[in-house]
């Protein structure tokens, strides 16, 4: 397998790690910030240059060239593919801009150790293909949210109950998976179970209660950073993927475009922004995975394109969101509160990053849904038609939100409302990507195209997943 | 004829329909307006409607020397519009009275009722914002209120308390003056 020319991934997986540790050194909570906002920023600088030297290969896939934990590890435990390439800047980008975007009054409620834990794991998950070392990170990046739902001494129930059922549904289909033959009709009840696990995590309908119960009791930082990434689409794509038939995939397709259907209608009755936010996301996520589940290659593009769009676009949202929470607390959407003259840079924002997630051209998410639309459409002719209303839904529900939130009577406060220079930065970068990435989508297009070819010609060498409607034509 | 459209007897027909329909309206609806530059834009949604109806019908070339007329005339309406009315203003000054308009032959024949029903139905815009708020989102809002009422139950069931911290937040925090 290629070497990359540096240990980026594990040095990028170690550096939050380390931080973390430092961290807890620290008593101030100011320097606590700044030092994390460094940290962030640093992992962030590696999961870029591992971006850059892997494309610079053209190869599939590579590993690190040194093995810091070679004596732990074997070596093909962390591995860059075309399919995960993208993630990993994504993942530290995300936690970059939101740990910018923390307010210094709010630090002290924000557990920064924390979040430097769960970036750890969480590029460690995107670095690990199907193995028992990704399923037992699964298991323990469950494990931040509900020590800081218990730090805050709320009810943890419901989540406990659903990331239990996540574990046990997980651990039992893998351990089953490794005992059977992955080429055989004996493989499909362990991948229901896996299937089961990964839906459950995604949040996907019935089984989302646990996504909105986070959004209502943690912090919303955390609620953001655990969801935004995508996880359960993660785990989809490296555990199902290679091993569900294409029937299989394409009926738990109409379950997520239900979700998507539901969680876009669901947002629209929401009375408080944190709700409408998690229902946005469901119902984008859920789109997400409805373009893997149709497992057809235009389709799988546009899913790949469209996780980018999701994560860097609601991530923005979210954070907005969160800025505004940070200075008046939670919002309420029953009436208008006029912020747009004191919060002129956010509210543009606002707009920008909620009209991105839904597609709106110009911005990262045209392609993706594009390509989203048409794949549903080609294999569900009527039923892909649901898409473009989960869209629609998702859209009026970010201009509702916007109109609540920055239109109507001006009330003047005494807390300062504008944007401080850590906010315009997190804003600043993720706008210039987000029109970046609508402006000039080639290249992003053309290597996700590429990966979601790989995962069908992948497919197509098992007969359990072959598709005959999709058949791959090798290049001479 | 465009291919599409010659394959399928249904889609002509639709096709004219809904042309017919965005003219009639259109006629209504400018007819109300006292706005002229609003008048004039519905007036344009009628001609729309015809210009749909004949390429339904077919006739190309004739659609084609329509949107072409219609364009220059519309273009020239709107620019005219404002020295229109100040030219009237002038006139009726001069005159000392109001400039009577005629009554058009529908008005000498149709009823007042019909009358009255047609200029509500033009001010309202043929009804359609009035039949989306109680046939579609009314509807819609009340079932995904039902949906989110059932969460609620079950999360509280599950939680044994109310689990959502949500319903305490205040209408209007930023008028507290106070830091979050």
């Amino acid at each position: 397998m290629p070497e990359l020319r540096f240990p980026w991934i594990e040095v990028s997986i170690l550096v939050p790690m380390f931080g973390a540790l430092w961290l807890h050194f620290i008593s101030n909570a100011e320097r606590s910030l700044r030092h994390c906002v460094v940290i962030c920023a640093a992992t962030f600088a590696l999961t870029v240059g591992e971006l850059i030297d892997f494309v610079s290969l053209g190869a599939f896939e590579a590993h690190d060239h040194w093995l810091f934990l070679d004596w732990l590890f074997n070596r093909d435990i962390f591995v860059v593919d075309e399919l995960s390439s993208y993630q990993l800047p994504l993942v530290a980008l995300i936690f970059l801009v939101t740990v910018l975007a923390t307010l210094r009054t709010k630090a002290p409620r924000f557990s920064l150790k924390l979040a430097l834990v769960s970036e750890s794991l969480m590029l460690a998950t995107f670095s690990c293909r199907e193995s028992w070392t990704l399923i037992l990170l699964l298991v323990v990046s469950t494990i931040p949210p509900y020590l800081e739902l218990r730090q805050r001494e709320r009810c943890t129930r419901i989540y406990r109950i659903h990331m239990g059922a996540f574990v046990a549904l997980l651990v039992t289909g893998w351990a089953w998976m490794s005992m059977v033959d992955v080429h055989s009709s004996a493989v499909l009840v362990p991948g229901a179970f896996l299937t089961t696990a990964c839906l459950l995590r995604a949040g996907i309908f019935p089984l989302h209660l646990w996504m909105t119960d986070l959004f209502e009791k943690g912090t919303f930082g955390t609620a953001i950073l655990f969801t935004t990434p995508l996880v359960g689409a993660y785990a989809v794509m490296r555990l199902i993927l290679p091993i569900a038939p294409s029937w299989a995939m394409q009926s738990i397709a109409i379950l997520s475009l239900f979700t998507a259907v539901y969680a876009g209608g669901m947002a629209l009755v929401q009375r408080e922004a944190r709700r409408m936010f998690c229902y946005l996301l469901l119902s984008q996520s859920s789109l997400v995975l409805v373009g893997l589940e149709l497992v057809t290659p235009i389709g799988m593009t546009g899913a790949l394109c469209l996780w980018v769009s999701v994560g860097m676009s609601l991530t923005g949202f979210g954070i907005t969101l969160r800025c505004i929470e940070a200075r008046i607390s939670r919002i309420s959407l029953a009436d208008f509160h006029g912020l747009y003259q004191q919060m002129p840079i956010l509210s543009g924002f606002f707009l920008l990053t909620g009209l991105a997630s839904i597609g709106f051209p110009a911005t990262v998410g045209f392609v993706g849904m594009e390509l989203l639309i048409e794949g549903a459409v080609d294999v569900y002719p009527l039923v892909g038609s649901m898409v473009v209303i989960a869209a629609a839904l998702n859209g009026i529900a970010v201009l509702f939100a916007y109109f609540r939130i920055f239109t109507g009577r001006h009330n003047r406060t005494l807390i300062p409302m504008h944007a401080r220079p850590a906010e315009k930065f997190a804003v600043l970068v993720l706008s210039l990507l987000i029109l970046g990435g609508g402006l000039y989508p080639q290249p992003g297009v053309a290597s996700r195209y590429h990966a979601a070819k790989e995962l069908t010609r992948q497919r197509q060498s098992n007969p359990m997943t072959v598709d005959p409607k999709h058949p791959v034509h090798h290049e001479k | 004829m465009s291919p599409l459209l010659e394959s399928s007897l249904t889609l002509q027909c639709m096709v004219i329909t809904l042309g017919l329909v965005s003219a009639i309206c259109g006629a209504l609806m400018s007819r109300v307006q006292s706005d002229i530059k609003v008048s004039l834009a519905y007036a344009s949604l009628t001609q729309v409607g015809i210009i749909v109806v004949e390429i339904g019908l077919g006739f190309r070339y004739l659609a084609l020397i329509h949107i072409i007329g219609h364009a220059s005339l519309r273009t020239m309406q709107l620019l005219r519009a404002p020295t229109l009315l100040r030219d009237y203003n002038e006139l009726e000054n001069a005159l000392g009275a109001r400039i009577t308009q005629r009554q058009s032959g529908w008005t000498r024949i149709l009823p007042a009722a019909v009358h009255r029903w047609a200029y509500r139905f033009g001010f309202d815009r043929g009804f359609m914002d009035i039949a989306l708020d109680k046939f579609i989102v009314r509807p819609f809002l009340a079932l995904f209120s039902v949906f989110d009422s059932l969460e609620r139950q079950v999360t509280d069931l599950i939680s044994n308390e109310a689990s959502r911290e949500s319903d305490d937040a205040p209408l209007h925090p930023e008028e507290s003056q106070r830091v979050a």
